[in-house]
């Protein structure tokens, strides 16, 4: 299914990629890199393109594949900026570029690490992270669960760095935070049942570690028995038995970068801004999860609404 | 020679199985995956399907009380069967200390009436109708939860499915990685043991458990028991999809049994043996879209033997005879089930299953033959939504089975959330009940060795009605639910109409020379009432609360005897309190409280005075060495002696001590 919805996605882009070519030079031209295999980067650059084309802009647009790039083959006179899609686009960039880069879908933690071996200038290197931030993701719980302050985190070595970030937006959030380190795959459930000795609800941290195929079911299962809703950050692990997830889709990320580009277009400069979280979300619930749980939640427009709300407060 | 050889084996996997808990588990080397997209879009195998998730009570299409982890083990209780003591109506006696009766109304040592599920498998035997409880290979430790039905739901779960389903859902290996060991002791000579192992190896997910069990039961009665189990449960995920999931277990014990004061039941022992094989595929393409096929083996058997003290009865000098009792009954069942929602508001269950029963037992039914029979199953349940506070549940099962023919057990249930919290639910179920082998087909005859004429006699004792209708019963039901999420407290309470007809129960006939008992379709019951059930959670305090009243109208009867039998066996109140509380300093404290008025249990049973029973119960948590332990200290019935089931079992105090480790 996910195959058959990566090809058309593919289709669909080179036809609009097709449309797009012939443009007269000195349109602003810009290089989309999209990592492999990976049908979330194929619909960021169909959200671009379909974006573009309400703007009336001039934009030229190439694209390849991160595995085929390499700088010695891109003709960077004739490239004006670089938009790297995932990760590994990310990383194939990075090596060496001549022209500003904007990284997108990339999750904030490796972008942070990748950065450090760019030898960009700050202008000219920059990101929209595809995590969201702390305080969005406690407005879901605070949303969502209005009876529950007490926020339980597993963190991995991935995500270990996110503690102070969190206790901060905890602090603001008046919701309490307890957090457990693990090291190994056997730390999880350990650390999760000494976690809901003081949480009411856990809040997931993307972590390879911690979050993956092979430790869903254990975490989602163990926290399930517990009766402890789970807060994640993707739809999968909505499907999977989370209780609710706030996220960004591929369009959404997609919409926010091609904003950006149209916005320095009309500003006539590549002077690109210092990254930045997504701006456009969505919110999901698993209904099934929460009836399970003896909870009522609210729907997920209501719940995006407050959210949205609570952020124009701050 | 072949059940020594079948002890002797046991015993060496038992051993096995210590020492392969006895090894501990290497740690995994630390991971360092850099995170990307594929984190955030990334598929992620469904976890919480539709099978897997518990039902809210107030949602479920019927009375249910669900019994947890912590109600298990703040009980302090040491048999399953003793747990159900918590469920509103239910009745637990012990026939002897290795030999419970669970059953929720016309309670009967032998045909309880309850369809018991251990994940999916049915336990119940096909003879008696009767649950192995203290066979049944399985530790209190790997329970997850029991959820139990009280009334009929036989368009979920099939005939016999008739005053209560008793569900038991077995923890994921996933959730008890590493080692424990439990050691308790106390009085009467009661000494038991439990270790368990679980982890990861090549792709699956494990538990293995041993465990070891024994005591001396009623003090006046030959009533000891030693049991040693094994039990294992392996998971494996093949891919995003489709799990497998493999669990078997053996028991094999010793039971006291006969009676001090018998000339021909006199005290001897009983070799029980008890296993069932699983094998269950599921595929989860969705939370609402899965299906399994599992496939189940279960046997029991029981051998014993004795030889009569001589004695003189009307003159005639019955002299010593040896008897012997073996009995040895199978279950193969294949089930396919699909769980899916066709449209928003809707979503249904269906599947079928087929059947085999083979019971072999020349005392009960006078024949060497194995005697077979066959069940054939198609259900299909729905739950629709019409609109946001109603839910209509209702489904039927289709029915061939070898012994009554075709039929159909319907079902209706439909809830109404009137406010956030309240709900009212009214239903009418329809179950049927298949007479059991011996009910059937019974011949139950002794044959003993007289001295003048020199020869023998055979007296029959119980007779089969060949060809006996099934039970059939009609349960209404109005619910009102309330829960309070936010205070942590949840009550219902239940009135309740079930209309038994063609009841079956042993009718004394008069044959030539002796007379016997032979199984009739001899009356119609009503049984109606109230139960009540609360819970209530609040911080580190806990309490949970059942009580039911019954009340048992015999609307026509075969004769007096029979309804008199019938309705006595129904005590008109039951009732429950636990209450639990953990106090900071790693100490939790319990007190079970736990009454059943007058009653007359039929078979084998006498009458019984109203009685109150206290236990409690004291744990203290500690550490050492990183390692979790527990010391637990348990007495079960604080005060006066009581009797369970039969008036020489004299329930006395009880005090034993626990002891276990977690590593």
């Amino acid at each position: 299914m996910r195959q058959r919805l990566h090809k058309a996605m593919q289709a669909m882009l080179a036809i609009v990629l097709f449309c797009g070519m012939g443009f007269a030079h000195g349109q602003t031209q810009i290089l989309l890199v999209l990592s492999d295999g990976s049908g979330a980067c194929s619909e960021v650059a169909v959200a671009m393109q379909s974006y573009f084309a309400t703007q009336n802009s001039a934009f030229d647009i190439r694209t390849i594949n991160a595995s085929a790039f390499s700088a010695a083959r891109i003709n960077f006179t004739e490239t004006d900026i670089i938009v790297a899609i995932g990760t590994h686009a990310m990383e194939q960039v990075s090596v060496d570029a001549r022209v500003p880069v904007l990284n997108i879908l990339v999750p904030r933690q490796s972008y942070e690490s990748t950065r450090l071996r760019a030898k960009h200038d700050s202008r000219q290197y920059s990101a929209i992270y595809l995590d969201q931030p702390l305080t969005r993701q406690l407005q879901l719980i605070k949303a969502a669960l209005p009876n529950r302050d007490a926020v339980g985190v597993l963190l991995g070595p991935s995500s270990q760095d996110r503690l102070k970030p969190l206790q901060q937006a905890a602090r603001e959030q008046k919701v309490a935070v307890s957090a457990e380190q693990v090291t190994t795959e056997e730390d999880i459930i350990p650390a999760l049942k000494r976690l809901f000795t003081s949480a009411d609800v856990l809040l997931a941290l993307p972590d390879p570690l911690v979050f993956n195929k092979n430790t869903a079911q254990s975490l989602l299962l163990t926290s399930y028995r517990a009766q402890i809703p789970l807060i994640a950050y993707s739809k999968s692990y909505v499907s999977a038995g989370a209780l609710a997830a706030v996220y960004s889709t591929p369009a959404q990320i997609g919409q926010q970068a091609a904003e950006l580009l149209v916005r320095l277009m009309q500003a006539k400069t590549l002077t690109l801004p210092s990254p930045q979280y997504p701006k456009y979300f969505s919110v999901s619930v698993n209904y099934q999860v929460a009836r399970s749980l003896g909870l009522t939640i609210e729907s997920e427009a209501a719940l995006l609404e407050q959210i949205k709300a609570g952020m124009e407060r701050e | 020679m072949n059940r020594e050889k079948q002890r002797y084996t046991l015993r060496v996997c038992v051993c096995a199985g210590w020492l392969v808990l006895s090894a501990r588990v290497m740690g995994a080397e630390p991971v360092q995956v850099a995170l990307s997209e594929q984190d955030f879009f990334g598929e992620v195998p469904v976890v919480l399907s539709v099978s897997r998730l518990m039902q809210p009570v107030s949602e479920a299409p019927a009375a249910v009380t669900v019994i947890d982890r912590d109600m298990i083990r703040t009980s302090g209780f040491r048999d399953l069967a003793d747990v159900f003591r918590l469920v509103p109506g239910f009745y637990v006696g012990h026939f002897t200390g290795n030999e419970q009766v669970v059953s929720n109304g016309l309670n009967n040592r032998y045909f309880g009436r309850v369809q018991v599920l251990l994940d999916g498998a049915s336990v119940y035997t096909p003879m008696f109708g009767q649950v192995p409880w203290s066979a049944l290979p399985l530790a209190l430790e790997d329970i997850e939860r029991i959820e139990v039905t009280r009334g009929p739901n036989a368009a979920s779960h099939g005939a016999n499915s008739f005053l209560g389903i008793i569900n038991i859902i077995t923890r994921d290996p996933v959730q008890d990685r590493g080692s424990l060991l439990a050691v308790r002791g106390g009085a009467p000579a009661l000494a038991d043991a439990v270790a368990r192992h679980g982890g990861k190896a090549g792709g699956w997910d494990y538990r293995l458990t041993v465990g070891h069990k024994q005591d001396h039961g009623f003090e006046l009665r030959n009533d000891h028991q030693r049991t040693d189990f094994i039990s294992g449960r392996g998971d494996y995920r093949i891919d995003e999809q489709n799990t497998l999931q493999v669990q078997a277990g053996y028991t094999g014990a010793l039971f006291g049994k006969g009676y001090f004061d018998s000339k021909l039941d006199v005290p001897h022992d009983q070799q029980v043996q008890s296993s069932y094989q699983q094998l269950r595929w599921r595929r989860v393409v969705g939370p609402d879209d899965e299906m399994s096929l599992q496939f189940y083996h279960t046997s029991n058997s029981g051998h014993e033997a004795v030889t009569t003290t001589p004695y003189v009865e009307s003159g005639v000098p019955i002299l010593a005879t040896f008897l012997r009792n073996d009995l040895d009954s199978e279950r193969f069942d294949i089930e396919f089930q699909r769980n899916q929602r066709l449209s928003p508001a809707l979503r249904v269950v269906w599947g079928g299953s087929s059947r085999l029963d083979r019971v072999r037992a020349p005392l009960y039914l006078n024949t060497t033959a194995t005697k077979t029979s066959k069940l054939q199953r198609v259900f299909l349940n729905g739950e629709w939504r019409p609109a946001a506070n109603w839910v209509v549940n209702g489904g039927a099962m289709w029915e061939d089975n070898d012994i009554t023919g075709t039929d159909l057990s319907p079902r209706l249930a439909l809830s109404y959330h009137f406010a956030p919290g309240h709900t009212v639910r009214g239903g009418v179920s329809r179950a049927l009940r298949t007479p059991t082998v011996l009910e059937d087909s019974g011949d139950y005859n002794l044959t003993l060795n007289i001295g003048v004429p020199p020869g023998s006699a055979t007296i029959p004792y119980f007779k089969g009605g060949q060809g006996l209708r099934p039970e059939s019963i009609v349960s209404r039901e109005l619910s009102y639910l309330f829960e309070s999420a936010a205070h942590g407290f949840s009550a219902d309470t239940r009135l309740f109409v079930d209309r038994i007809q063609n009841t079956i129960a042993p009718v004394s006939t008069a044959g030539v020379p002796y007379t016997f008992f032979l199984f009739r379709n001899a009356a119609d019951v009503t049984m109606k009432g109230v139960q009540t059930q609360a819970r209530w959670r609040a911080g580190a305090t806990q309490i949970a609360l059942s009580h039911a009243y019954t009340k048992t109208v015999i609307e026509s009867a075969y004769n007096t005897n029979v309804a008199e039998d019938l309705r006595k066996s129904n005590p008109s109140h039951i009732g429950s309190a636990l209450l639990s509380h953990r106090f900071g300093s790693g100490i939790e404290a319990s007190v079970g409280y736990y009454q059943v008025s007058e009653m007359h249990p039929i078979g084998d049973g006498q009458f019984l005075k109203h009685y109150r029973r206290w236990d409690a119960r004291l744990a203290y948590d500690f550490r050492v060495g990183g390692q979790r332990g527990q010391l637990a200290l348990v007495m079960q019935n604080l005060f006066a002696p009581y009797s369970e089931f039969r008036r020489e079992n004299e329930f006395k105090s009880r005090t034993f001590g626990t002891l276990s480790l977690e590593f």
